[in-house]
């Protein structure tokens, strides 16, 4: 079985012809940057085949979702597992209504890093489709083959979604088996955990020195969907525009508190960050203690409450 | 490290308006003898306590911060305290993580009955920031 684009795009244009949804989301080839996937939406039942599925969509869908739904347009989302949770944050936080989207779960088989590809294999490229092997990504018809070891995107190396959930309809192509790199979603906190605190701090602050305060963290994010973000806020000033080590601790713990429990583990953060910020950490650590201080079990699957929002008697009290 | 002569470290504390504030008042005209090292500002609540009030106190010039509510089950607003508690655990583990040593913050429950326990608290917690030290993490221009 072939990485069937075919079935996408059929069901794209099925969606749109019977007026299910006003246009699709996906992700469409980039005309000068062979290895770059841009999202993409298409309103007319014809022009489906500007869509592509294949080993290099890397871009998170969830939070453009948001502004594209915000005039009412019914959107079909071609949704990996990581935007469909977006997609849910989405929902759970009322910033969309559920019936303006409908989500065309895609099974996922992890996305390749482009970039790298296309430096070391340029030719793969020219493949006119792909299959999925669990290690590799095969290209067909010209059969090179990919290891996923080598070529993984960060944030899929740490997936556990890959089986889109939640959505209105799962298309049977390849992919959505168990992400064989993830074995232990928390090993980067506790490695880190372990460090003496002196050392956590350095690791920290050496970042603190790299990081531009661009926000695309924060743009991507679809947790970070508030009207108007604190960040950004003068009146009170809670973040200076002063750059230096307690102002960027006081970004990252911000933004950190802000998406605890509400993060979906989408990785789009760290994806868009242009200097390889581990947010992912950050982020991570805090679900891992939504799990050991409040019990919370998949922390990254967006609830209707969330568990910042309540509260047990029995909670832990670890502050004597 | 060397810490400059005569350093004495300072704690912010959030008391809560109903029963905290009280109860650091109580301690005061009971007369209860405690560490002059506390500066209090009244919040209506545990639960009003933003985390980035405590990384800006510990930036500006706190070595630690207390926030001091009701009971659990004696809060004015019902629950203020108990979401201020998963709140600030979670606040209080974060900053351990990002290299801030977690016994700079800390939480406890003082009624407005319990002058002793307030000054009990303080005295403590003056006597584990004697022994960490300024912050030396978030002050730039170095310790004060």
């Amino acid at each position: 079985m072939s990485w069937a684009l075919p079935a996408v795009d059929a069901l794209a244009a099925r969606l749109l012809e019977d007026r299910l949804v006003d246009a699709v989301l996906g992700w469409a080839r980039d005309p000068d940057l062979p290895w770059q996937r841009y999202p993409h939406r298409v309103d007319e039942p014809s022009r489906v085949g500007e869509l592509v599925w294949d080993p290099f969509c890397a871009p998170g869908l969830a939070k453009l979702v948001f502004r594209m739904t915000e005039g009412g347009l019914k959107l079909g989302v071609l949704a990996r597992g990581c935007d469909a949770l977006g997609v849910w944050r989405l929902i759970h936080d009322r910033r969309i209504a559920r019936e303006n989207v409908y989500l065309l779960g895609l099974p996922c088989p992890g996305m390749a890093d482009g970039v790298r590809v296309w430096e070391e294999c340029p030719e793969a490229f020219d493949a006119a489709g792909w299959e999925d092997h669990g290690s590799h990504w095969v290209a067909v018809p010209t059969g090179i083959r990919l290891p996923k070891e080598r070529f993984l995107l960060d944030k899929c190396l740490q997936c556990q979604v890959r089986w889109p959930r939640q959505c209105d309809e799962v298309l049977a192509v390849q992919g959505g088996s168990w992400n064989p790199f993830c074995e232990d979603r928390y090993r980067q906190v506790r490695q880190l955990e372990e460090l003496p605190l002196p050392q956590r701090f350095d690791f920290w602050r050496g970042w603190f020195e790299r990081c531009l305060r661009c926000f695309a963290c924060r743009q991507v994010c679809p947790a970070c969907n508030c009207e108007s973000c604190s960040l950004d806020q003068f009146e009170p000033n809670w973040l200076e525009r002063e750059v230096g080590v307690a102002t960027q601790f006081i970004f990252h713990f911000t933004r950190a508190l802000h998406v605890a429990g509400r993060c979906v583990d989408c990785g789009e953060c760290q994806r868009a960050c242009p200097v390889g910020f581990p947010l992912g950490a950050l982020n991570r650590k805090m679900m891992k203690d939504m799990e050991d201080l409040f019990g919370v079990r998949e922390p990254f699957v967006p609830q209707e409450s969330e568990p910042l929002g309540e509260f047990a008697l029995d909670d832990p009290d670890e502050f004597r | 490290m060397s810490v400059r002569e005569g350093w004495r470290p300072k704690i912010v504390a959030f008391c809560c308006n109903w029963c905290s504030y009280a109860g650091a008042d109580l301690a005061g005209t009971s007369r209860i003898p405690y560490p002059a090292s506390v500066r209090i500002i009244r919040v209506p609540c545990s639960g009003r306590v933003n985390p980035v009030f405590v990384v800006r106190a510990l930036q500006r010039g706190a070595d630690g911060v207390l926030v001091a509510g009701c009971h659990p089950g004696d809060c004015h607003y019902s629950t203020g305290n108990l979401y201020a508690r998963r709140r600030l655990l979670v606040t209080r583990r974060l900053l351990a993580y990002m290299g801030i040593e977690p016994e700079r913050l800390r939480l406890c429950w003082v009624s407005a009955s319990e002058g002793e326990r307030f000054a009990k608290v303080i005295e403590e917690m003056t006597a584990v920031l004697e022994k960490l030290g300024p912050v030396q993490q978030l002050r730039e221009e170095g310790p004060p």
